[in-house]
């Protein structure tokens, strides 16, 4: 008769432990979903944010000069994506005083 | 058998047994009661109660769309910052709080305290807004009592390229709403639409989970791709800050524009603004000059008036007139040139820019077919760029033009026009005769149909509009008023134009001038055409849009064509080698 109940008892403890432990997981997994959608959040910025610091770093305000005044090391791409390539230099004909000849 | 004797007595009395049963039934009784009536009665009440605790729905504000030049360079982008606000409600001692952020954020501490006590009673106050990461990371450290303060998300606008085209790309302000130039005229498109999600949280308030229900994903601003390149817009924003520090002037602008097409490559004003630190820009800096400044165009307008007089076969082009040796009466007035010549060719009348040449054309002409060409080369009205704060200039109603118009108009005075729509008409020239909508916007991801709706309008025939640009305005760069806008290995064509400053009452204002002069390449097939525009040089006293301005638009003429790599032909190259340094100068 014991053994009967205790049994019973044991059973529905271990039953509702169980269900506490799968809760929990689900519970966990809700926060690590959650945790991606604002790591995505995260991410498009840190893009963004990249995206923007390598445009600042090539805009043709800060090279346009440097590139006229020959200060800038070139080297010409094995492969041009062009092949229209410009028969003059943009820094030989940026000059003004460049008289040709 | 014997029955057993029972040696227990029973404990209770059936009695009591009874008693008990009965209040233990009545406790259950009462439990279950109460368990149906939270349960049952008042379950939504208390369902929605903890619903209060538990969740809430937060705005997520959608990302605005970036804006990009035709090679896809970042012109304006959005990024994602944190603002301050406090509670003041839940603030016991205002001078405590606003002593430690006070100093973190570079506020005064005594200004904000008063700003909290002022307060007091409200339940957000904005502190400071689009924090950086040194701010937030300071505040963070503060450990400010829970509850009495927070962050919000909020974005923020840069413009990678600084000061470039700034009028035109105009800026967004501190909510996100666009101000000026294309953040103004494309707010819907850019700024997409706001989502909500409701969220779960936990008892210290940190999301747990965000559910489904009710949630809206918000929709991200589209990108918005204009014709503009930024390194040709650099070229004219270079031009024109070397014309503001050669000739001190009140402003000047630049165009370069396609003929082809009607595509803008640059549009640059000055003075202008930096729009990452708008806080900075003086009150003229934040008019876009090339599409809201109007003024009278002189003698770039003469052109138009030619080519729409051999167009209706009144003018010859082997014809000539005489310039009655620099003075000439006509009705009361008496006009004079600038030199005293006397019989020119139509070919000269343009290339010296005779103004008692283009009045007699003018009176061959007669009213009605001037008041024909300006409006046939959309003087008067709007050109329909996508830009706010476009102007349409002035053309009076023809019932209104005496016989002073007939020998003003062709002279490209009586008429005010803005710079857009100058280059606009002279655009017409340039193509063959058509007259192109000019347009600053390549493409818009929500209409991809967008690069290809085109208006165009005839104004003269292909035959007319090849002859004004390879002869007259040819001449005028070769042996003309534009000598100074000659380049090495280019056949360069252009017009010059200086006329008076434009007063408020309608008059003209004595000693001040605006320079211009429109100019295009290659002859043979114009690819670019630019026109630059000087209000008021004040040095030296010169005014001579062939002095001011030709230098500055050859230059950014002769940059552009070599950038997008319009070839020099090899022959004029070696020619140019003998010009003499006094005919170019550049």
């Amino acid at each position: 008769m014991f053994f009967r109940f205790g049994s019973v008892l044991c059973l529905i403890v271990l039953i509702a432990l169980s269900g506490t432990a799968i809760e929990k997981q689900v519970l966990q997994l809700k926060r690590a979903i959650t945790h991606q959608q604002y790591r995505l959040d995260a991410l498009l910025d840190s893009h963004v944010r990249l995206r923007l610091e390598a445009q600042r770093l090539g805009t043709p305000a800060s090279l346009l000069g440097p590139l006229e005044r020959g200060e800038l090391p070139l080297e010409r791409p094995k492969k041009p994506v062009r092949t229209d390539l410009r028969s003059h230099s943009l820094k030989d004909q940026s000059q003004p005083s460049g008289t040709p000849g | 058998m014997s029955k057993l004797p029972n040696t227990r007595e029973p404990v209770l009395s059936p009695v009591r047994a009874r008693l008990v049963v009965t209040i233990i039934g009545l406790g259950w009784l009462i439990l279950s009661a109460r368990l149906i009536q939270l349960q049952g009665v008042q379950r939504d009440k208390f369902a929605g109660k903890a619903e209060q605790q538990r969740e809430y729905v937060e705005e997520t504000t959608a990302r605005a769309g970036d804006i990009v030049d035709r090679q896809g360079r970042l012109l304006a982008t959005t990024l994602s910052t944190r603002s301050l606000y406090l509670v003041p409600v839940k603030i016991s001692n205002a001078r405590m709080i606003a002593e430690a952020i006070a100093a973190p954020l570079g506020l005064s501490a005594d200004s904000l305290t008063e700003k909290i006590t002022v307060n007091s009673q409200r339940q957000f106050l904005w502190i400071k807004r689009r924090l950086t990461e040194t701010e937030i990371t300071a505040i963070r450290q503060l450990s400010l009592p829970k509850g009495a303060w927070g962050f919000r998300d909020e974005y923020r606008r840069e413009y990678p390229q600084g000061v470039v085209a700034a009028q035109v790309i105009g800026l967004r302000d501190i909510d996100g709403v666009g101000r000026g130039g294309i953040e103004e005229r494309f707010d819907s498109t850019l700024r997409g639409q706001n989502g909500k999600r409701r969220v779960a949280r936990d008892s210290r308030g940190h999301v747990i989970e965000i559910l489904d229900k009710d949630q809206q994903i918000p929709v991200p601003g589209q990108n918005v791709r204009l014709t503009l390149d930024v390194v040709v817009q650099l070229y004219a924003e270079r031009e024109l800050d070397q014309v503001m520090k050669e000739w001190q002037p009140e402003s000047c602008s630049a165009i370069v524009i396609d003929p082809t097409n009607g595509d803008i490559l640059a549009m640059a004003t000055r003075p202008t603004f930096n729009p990452n630190r708008p806080q900075e820009a003086s009150p003229e800096s934040w008019k876009n000059r090339a599409i809201a400044d109007i003024y009278e165009p002189g003698s770039t307008f003469k052109p138009m008036i030619v080519s729409y007089g051999l167009e209706e076969g009144v003018l010859q082009r082997d014809e000539s007139f005489h310039c009655q040796n620099g003075e000439y009466r006509m009705g009361r007035r008496v006009l004079h040139d600038h030199h005293r010549y006397g019989l020119l060719s139509l070919t000269d009348v343009l290339v010296k820019s005779s103004n008692i040449g283009m009045a007699k054309i003018g009176e061959r002409m007669g009213n009605e077919r001037l008041e024909r060409a300006a409006t046939l080369f959309g003087f008067g009205r709007k050109t329909g760029i996508e830009l706010p704060g476009e102007l349409p200039g002035i053309l009076r109603p023809l019932k209104q033009w005496t016989s002073y118009s007939t020998g003003s108009i062709p002279m490209g005075h009586e008429i005010a026009t803005t710079p857009l729509q100058l280059i606009t008409a002279h655009a017409a020239l340039a193509n063959g005769g058509e007259l192109v909508r000019p347009r600053i916007v390549l493409q818009d991801q929500q209409d991809s149909t967008y690069a290809i709706s085109r208006m165009t309008t005839p104004t003269v025939s292909r035959e007319t509009a090849r002859w004004i640009v390879e002869h007259p305005m040819q001449e005028v760069v070769v042996r003309g008023t534009g000598k100074k806008a000659r380049i090495p290995g280019y056949h360069v064509f252009g017009k010059t134009g200086t006329a008076q400053c434009l007063s408020e009452d309608g008059g003209y204002v004595h000693g001040k001038y605006i320079s211009s002069f429109v100019c295009g390449a290659p002859v043979e097939s114009p690819r670019l055409l630019t026109l630059v525009v000087v209000n008021q040089s004040s040095v030296g006293g010169e005014t001579f849009g062939g002095k001011v301005a030709a230098p500055a638009a050859a230059n950014i003429l002769r940059q552009a064509l070599v950038y997008l790599r319009i070839s020099p032909d090899e022959q004029l190259l070696r020619a140019a080698a003998n010009w003499n340094d006094d005919q170019i100068e550049f």
